[in-house]
């Protein structure tokens, strides 16, 4: 699973790592000072590290929780993201975190109690008003749960913190710890889709889409609340049948009735982190259409991507309700 | 390409032999060997020895990202047996405390350790870390060169408590090398597969030199058609260009604009 696990000094004998160790314990066990001596080098590859990341247990120091980017959220005014993660398993051809860092090894921050501090700062900085807090920005929240424990120990943080709602954002279909508990009024499971057959061009080594599909039916069933993230729309000539099938699909099998909220969002990225991925992919079709950079953004041509918008839009509005449709992008 | 240092000419040896390398009889200042896609150097003893011979294969033949780094010798060891290898993934200098961390991203044939870095050999052992006389000086310097998954370290282990490194001489330098060969060669062979993996990316080579060699093209207006061309590439799935109708325009900057109208009129369909 890991090529080897790098750990911070001060770290090797913290009771959740320890256990983390004892199950690795084949791996190659490399201390290191800070985590940034690995993560943050220079003259690093990023897919060839992919072949075969290693996990490197950190503690984060500072910044905990931090504000989302504009246009990323429900409709909140109050929205932070937290990430006890530092990439993901997949390998998402779209995903900015290509561009973003240097390095593909997992950085996993092993000091929950200080993320839940901060998390509790903020609920008490805005007492009375909602709070979202997104945990699936910098990694996919579900997927290395097995590992991480990550929603065994936030879960019952939130629980009792009513005006917070946390989401959940997840590719995966590690969903038995959630189906284990009873669902929470205040957490959302997010599950991200594009069409099936630029998932399989893409979406490298994650689930199928009919297995995300069924996870969240599962959830679904049990009364968890869950969301549908179609983000990033993927432009092709012939998108619109690509997502008019895929939406007969999802809505096929999730009660559109019950869902909790749908979001779109076009592709794009940061104009250095769109050079970095493409230098890291040059054969890659999705960088080598006609992109154009608008305020240090590089998305689709301001037609193609109206267009885009426009019809993903509609098509979607035939499936759900207005009231729970969360575009991600500027309208 | 793959470019090994070693430090000794015993250790030189068997590489020479498994991968056919030739001496390159032109003048240098240390002995360089070589075949197609192998290059290696012989350092002398010592961390400064291999660093500069590092830097000196390096200016040899454009070593660009692309190339992978080896060092590959012999080294001591507190517990570990005679002729087993190990292959860094810390790297400690002991003299300056500089850390290296390479970043092995594949499946290694054999074990992963510290190797330290020592000025004189070191025959006390006082950790159980392997001991050797160059792994900082080399990896330090290939860095400048080289991306980080493709610079690694391998060190057999020729002396230990046991069997002190008076002991070590050298036939057996060789010998023990020789019978590591195929461990080495399986790193090479993995080193080399990614190499290449990078390499074969940077298309266009070809065609931005046949354009050259027709049309004055400014660095700007290279680095445009690379660029092109790369997505023609993504987009037509390595189909050829019709470099005769390029050929047949007036300037370079014909072709950038042929290129653009070409490459918007593809259908992007997944």
């Amino acid at each position: 699973m890991y090529s080897a696990i790098y750990i911070e000094k001060q770290l090797l004998s913290h009771p959740r790592v320890e256990t983390l160790l004892a199950r690795f314990s084949n791996l190659p066990l490399i201390t290191i000072d800070r985590y940034g001596e690995i993560f943050n080098r220079k003259a690093q590859n990023f897919r060839l590290q992919k072949r075969a990341p290693a996990l490197i247990i950190a503690g984060k120091q500072k910044n905990h929780v931090l504000p989302t980017p504009e246009q990323y959220g429900l409709g909140g005014k109050h929205n932070y993201y937290f990430s006890h993660l530092l990439n993901c398993i997949y390998d998402c051809r779209y995903c900015f975190l290509q561009g973003m860092y240097r390095s593909a090894h997992y950085v996993w921050f092993a000091n929950y109690e200080d993320f839940a501090q901060a998390v509790m700062e903020k609920i008490e900085q805005h007492r009375g008003e909602t709070c979202y807090f997104y945990s699936g920005y910098d990694c996919d929240s579900l997927a290395l749960e097995p590992v991480t424990q990550f929603v065994d120990y936030f879960l019952p943080l939130f629980s009792g913190q009513l005006n917070a709602v946390l989401e959940l954002r997840t590719k995966s279909t590690q969903v038995r710890t959630l189906l284990d508990r009873s669902p929470m009024e205040n957490c959302v499971v997010a599950f991200s889709f594009t069409p099936e057959n630029i998932a399989r061009k893409l979406e490298h080594k994650v689930p199928s889409n009919q297995k995300r599909l069924e996870a969240m039916k599962k959830l679904q069933q049990r009364g968890w609340k869950v969301g549908l993230r179609f983000d990033p729309l993927i432009y092709a000539d012939d998108y619109r049948a690509n997502y008019q099938r895929l939406f007969e699909s999802v809505f096929s099998q999730i009660q559109a009735g019950s869902l909790h909220s749908v979001s779109l969002g076009v592709f794009r990225l940061p104009e250095p982190y769109y050079r970095t991925m493409q230098r890291l992919y040059p054969g890659e079709q999705l960088f080598a259409v006609k992109l154009a950079n608008s305020n240090g953004m590089v998305s689709y041509q301001a037609e193609i991507e109206k267009r885009l918008v426009d019809d993903c839009q509609s098509l979607l509005l035939e499936h759900i309700p207005e009231k729970i449709y969360y575009p991600c992008f500027m309208q | 390409m793959l470019n090994i240092v070693v430090a000794l000419s015993e250790e030189a040896r068997p590489f020479i032999q498994y991968y056919r390398l030739k001496r390159l009889h032109h003048r240098h200042a240390f002995p360089v060997y070589g075949n197609d896609n192998i290059q290696l150097i012989v350092s002398g003893v010592g961390n400064l020895r291999a660093a500069v011979a590092t830097g000196y294969l390096a200016g040899i033949r454009d070593s660009g990202r692309t190339t992978a780094w080896l060092n590959a010798g012999i080294a001591g060891c507190k517990s570990l047996p005679v002729g087993e290898t190990v292959l860094a993934h810390k790297i400690i200098d002991t003299v300056s405390r500089q850390v290296f961390y390479p970043a092995i991203c594949f499946d290694p044939p054999c074990k992963t350790g510290n190797i330290r870095t020592v000025p004189i050999p070191e025959i006390q052992y006082p950790c159980d870390n392997v001991y050797d006389m160059e792994a900082a000086g080399f990896f330090s310097a290939a860095m400048r060169f080289g991306t980080l998954e493709l610079i690694h370290c391998l060190k057999i282990v020729s002396d230990n408590e046991a069997s002190p490194i008076h002991r070590v001489s050298s036939s057996g330098v060789v010998h023990l090398v020789e019978q590591q060969m195929e461990v080495i060669a399986a790193i090479a062979a993995v080193l080399l597969d990614m190499a290449a993996a990078l390499d074969r990316d940077s298309k266009g080579d070809e065609e931005i030199e046949w354009i050259s060699s027709r049309f004055h093209c400014t660095v700007a207006q290279q680095a445009q058609l690379r660029m092109l061309i790369q997505n023609w590439f993504a987009l037509t799935d390595a189909s050829p260009l019709a470099m005769l109708e390029l050929g047949a325009l007036k300037n370079t900057a014909a072709v950038l604009n042929a290129l653009r109208i070409q490459i918007n009129e593809i259908p992007v369909a997944y």
